[in-house]
């Protein structure tokens, strides 16, 4: 004789299962996975970087070679250089004239030194943009804490870094060319092998950031504010009202998480109203969309070892005399 | 520990699999047919719900719109377990609401999975029939056999004394 199945514990097993995808959509919607999904992927990563190793080079290279023509490649680079250089020669510019009013200030004293820490650059491909969800596509990549990468720092798109030109036109020792680099996000999770990335417009991003106007007299450096993300788009807070922004201003980092460094670029200024009471309501338009960025590069702020080591001992031989 | 250990590396498998050739293997292709055949093999409240579990964790490694799959597929599977449950061995009778054929079983429970994964982006993304089509022959391609050679696995089991056939 056998006994009739236990039905109750199937449903009781179903009802487990509601409770859990109820459960890990709440999750989602409060944020709350991205931790959870930073590891699984991690988890996953070993197999897929073999399976993409054996499977020669990966298909979205293929799919990506094969979608875009050559030439069209090919001026769209140029187009991107172009753009590149065009932004390095006007954060260059405003940072001369800031310069010379400086020193006319100072009675000619240049007070001018070189900065401590440099930065490193790390590079990276977004996860699978093909057959990935798009929220994921926008979110994830593939370099994590092994790579040295740790939690807030700043990610850029790839396409805008020019890392020969240093040596070229003798700007600097080889190091990359990173002024005008277009910001795409920050880490907000730093896996093992892969990154969670938390994209300029997501409402938990902000950062300091500098506007450059553009005039006859060429491009002036204007106030400092802070960035934050609002869903689609961005704004500036904390601007003084007694400061002159307009449409089609330009915005840069103030600094790259606390450290003087090159600037970087977040986009341009689209709504700049000035009301009474609330002083200045500025909107920006970002320059960078993750969903169209195959690769990715992050920037690791290092300490110059030397300069340090060397402060620290003339500072020990002036306290003995 | 022996079958959860096996559990454990196809389900990784299967993940890195679909995730290292998203070209050739759509989102779930590979998994979803592995844990029905897995719900099917086992057929105890135990393996339903670590099926579901599988597919919610799934989820939220990859989340496309809401995860609709592990409730329609837990709660398919309670169907058919159900079904065969409610056969009284005493008078004979069968009471089985469902009349799928075992072997067929797993099959049309991942039509159903595919239908389920495909139909919520196609009413998101509106497109026309040509554009999902290669999308479906994909699946076609992949999950439905997969999911009979797995059937195929799971009957020849069960002809040799691996598995438990009531």
């Amino acid at each position: 004789m056998s006994s009739p199945r236990p039905t109750g514990r199937l449903w009781f097993a179903f009802v487990g299962v509601l409770l859990l995808t109820t459960l890990a959509v709440t999750a989602d919607r409060l944020r709350l996975l991205s931790g959870v999904r930073v590891v699984l992927h991690d988890a996953l990563s070993p197999g897929r970087l073999v399976i993409a190793a054996i499977s020669d080079g990966g298909a979205d290279n293929r799919i990506a070679a094969d979608a875009v023509d050559p030439q069209q490649k090919s001026v769209e680079t140029q187009l991107q250089d172009l753009e590149q250089q065009r932004r390095q020669l006007l954060i260059e510019n405003a940072q001369l004239h800031n310069r010379l009013r400086q020193i006319e200030q100072s009675n000619g004293h240049s007070a001018r030194q070189e900065p401590l820490a440099g930065f490193d650059l790390i590079s990276a491909r977004v996860l699978s943009r093909h057959g990935m969800p798009v929220a994921l596509r926008q979110a994830m990549i593939d370099a994590g804490r092994t790579h040295g990468l740790t939690q807030s720092e700043l990610v850029l798109d790839a396409q805008g870094i020019l890392l020969d030109q240093g040596i070229q036109n003798g700007i600097s020792d080889g190091r990359p060319v990173l002024a005008g680099s277009v910001v795409m996000g920050r880490v907000e999770q730093a896996g093992r092998w892969v990154s969670h990335l938390l994209p300029v417009t997501d409402e938990s991003f902000s950062s300091r950031v500098r506007l450059i106007r553009r005039s006859s007299r060429g491009s002036q450096m204007g106030n400092e504010g802070i960035l934050e993300g609002t869903g689609d788009a961005c704004r500036i807070s904390g601007i003084p009202d007694t400061a002159s922004v307009a449409v089609g201003d330009e915005v840069y980092s103030a600094d790259i998480n606390g450290l003087a460094g090159p600037s970087l670029y977040y986009g341009t200024v689209s709504v700049a109203e000035f009301e009474a009471a609330a002083g200045w309501s500025i909107h920006v338009n970002p320059a960078g969309t993750l969903s169209v960025v195959d690769h990715v590069v992050i920037v690791v702020p290092t300490v110059d070892t030397n300069r340090l080591t060397a402060g620290l001992q003339e500072s020990a031989t002036g306290s003995s005399r | 520990m022996k079958i959860l250990l096996i559990l454990c590396t196809g389900v990784w498998g299967a993940m890195v699999l679909e995730q290292a050739r998203p070209d050739l293997l759509p989102t779930g292709a590979i998994l979803l047919p592995l844990v029905i055949v897995g719900m099917l093999w086992n057929r105890t409240a135990g393996g339903v719900f670590a099926g579901g579990l599988i597919l919610v964790i799934d989820w939220i490694a990859r989340p496309q719109g809401l995860p609709l799959l592990p409730v329609v597929v837990t709660f398919c599977v309670v169907l058919i377990v159900i079904s065969r449950a409610a056969d009284d061995p005493w008078t004979g009778q069968r009471t089985r609401r469902l009349r799928i054929p075992e072997w067929m079983q797993p099959t049309v429970l991942v039509v159903i999975g595919i239908a389920v994964l495909v139909g919520p982006a196609m009413i998101d993304q509106p497109t026309s029939l040509s554009a999902v089509l290669p999308v479906i022959g994909k699946y076609a391609m992949t999950a439905l056999p997969w999911s009979l050679l797995l059937t195929g696995l799971m009957r020849l089991a069960g002809e040799f004394g691996f598995r438990r056939l009531t």
